[in-house]
């Protein structure tokens, strides 16, 4: 049903986002090159809704709250919200509690009007900064 | 009337009317929940369910005594064969599609589970890793929950396939153009 079919891939996957955490924790964005560019924006010249998140989790990792909002204020709201909905997705067929939760907030209503909302806000900063 | 769900072996059946659910052959300590209900519960413990397990036994014996409708004395013998010859034959023909019937039910049953739509994951890497083409496997997803609640279970599996499939194609595909845009950028440097 789930992603997390095995405990290997729990296992792999954790130790992957440690990594990675570490990296963006020691490396900031803005001066290394080795970080992948958003191809919309190398293509296009517009940012993208993601555009800032690496940046944005950097200085969130070093407690700089105040330019992780001018880099991209979105991933306060979206990073908790869509990975504790991960999270949960692989305990709703084991507690019922989590899989009541887990059908309100994450309905596909919900989820769908998080995307239209992420549209907006892409098209807004463009014009707007 | 309320709709019904109950669970089995981690996988959710349903929805159901309560006619529907005597068919499903539940077990009195299969959990079953109904909009409403605050937690799963035992269907031996939801009160307007009791009936549903009493009631199976004496159904049976009515099934078992079934009155045959007399036939018509006036009519001659052969005629009376005749009739009753075609009164088996229809009676051996609706045995063989009952069974038919309950083989296709219990084959089913597993197919009924409650497809996996993939809008949770997809909408995570298309705002928290820049892969837009995700956006097609939303638009599979959110049709399953609706086509599997209108009872188009085969439907709904095929669409929860198709979005499962574009999920991880979005990703291999956008990996390998972030991939390429950043060779680009790091020969230009």
């Amino acid at each position: 049903m789930s992603i997390f079919k095995n405990k290997t891939l729990v296992f792999l996957l954790i130790i992957l986002g440690a990594i990675a955490i570490f990296i963006i924790w020691k490396f900031p964005p803005e001066e290394y090159k080795f970080y992948p560019k958003c191809f919309i924006y190398v293509l296009t010249g517009y940012q993208c809704s993601g555009c800032g998140n690496l940046r944005a989790s950097h200085a969130i990792l070093h407690g700089d709250f105040r330019t992780a909002w001018t880099y991209n204020p979105s991933i306060f709201f979206l990073a908790p919200y869509l990975l504790t909905g991960l999270v949960l997705q692989v305990f709703t067929s084991k507690s019922e509690k989590a899989y009541k939760i887990f059908s309100i907030l994450y309905h596909r209503y919900a989820l769908l009007s998080i995307l239209f909302l992420m549209i907006l806000f892409m098209i807004l900063r463009n014009i707007y900064i | 009337m309320y709709q019904y769900f109950y669970r089995k072996e981690n996988q959710q059946f349903g929805p159901f009317n309560k006619e529907e659910l005597q068919k499903e052959n539940i077990q009195e300590d299969s959990y079953v929940w109904y909009y409403g209900l605050e937690n799963w519960t035992q269907a031996k413990d939801i009160p307007h369910l009791a009936d549903l397990f009493s009631n199976k036994n004496t159904l049976n014996q009515e099934n078992n005594t079934s009155v045959v409708t007399p036939l018509a004395f006036t009519k001659e013998k052969e005629d009376i064969e005749e009739e009753v010859n075609v009164f088996k034959e229809n009676d051996t023909k609706f045995k063989v599609t009952n069974i038919n019937t309950n083989i296709k039910e219990q084959a089913s049953q597993d197919k009924n589970a409650m497809p996996k739509n993939w809008i949770l994951e997809s909408i995570l890497i298309i705002l928290l890793c820049c892969m837009p083409l995700a956006i097609i496997s939303i638009f599979y997803g959110s049709k399953v929950d609706s086509l599997y609640f209108a009872r188009k279970f085969e439907q709904a599996q095929e669409y929860s396939k198709k979005a499962e499939k574009w999920f991880y194609t979005a990703i291999i595909v956008n990996i390998s153009l972030i991939f390429i845009v950043f060779m680009y950028y790091y020969i230009n440097l």
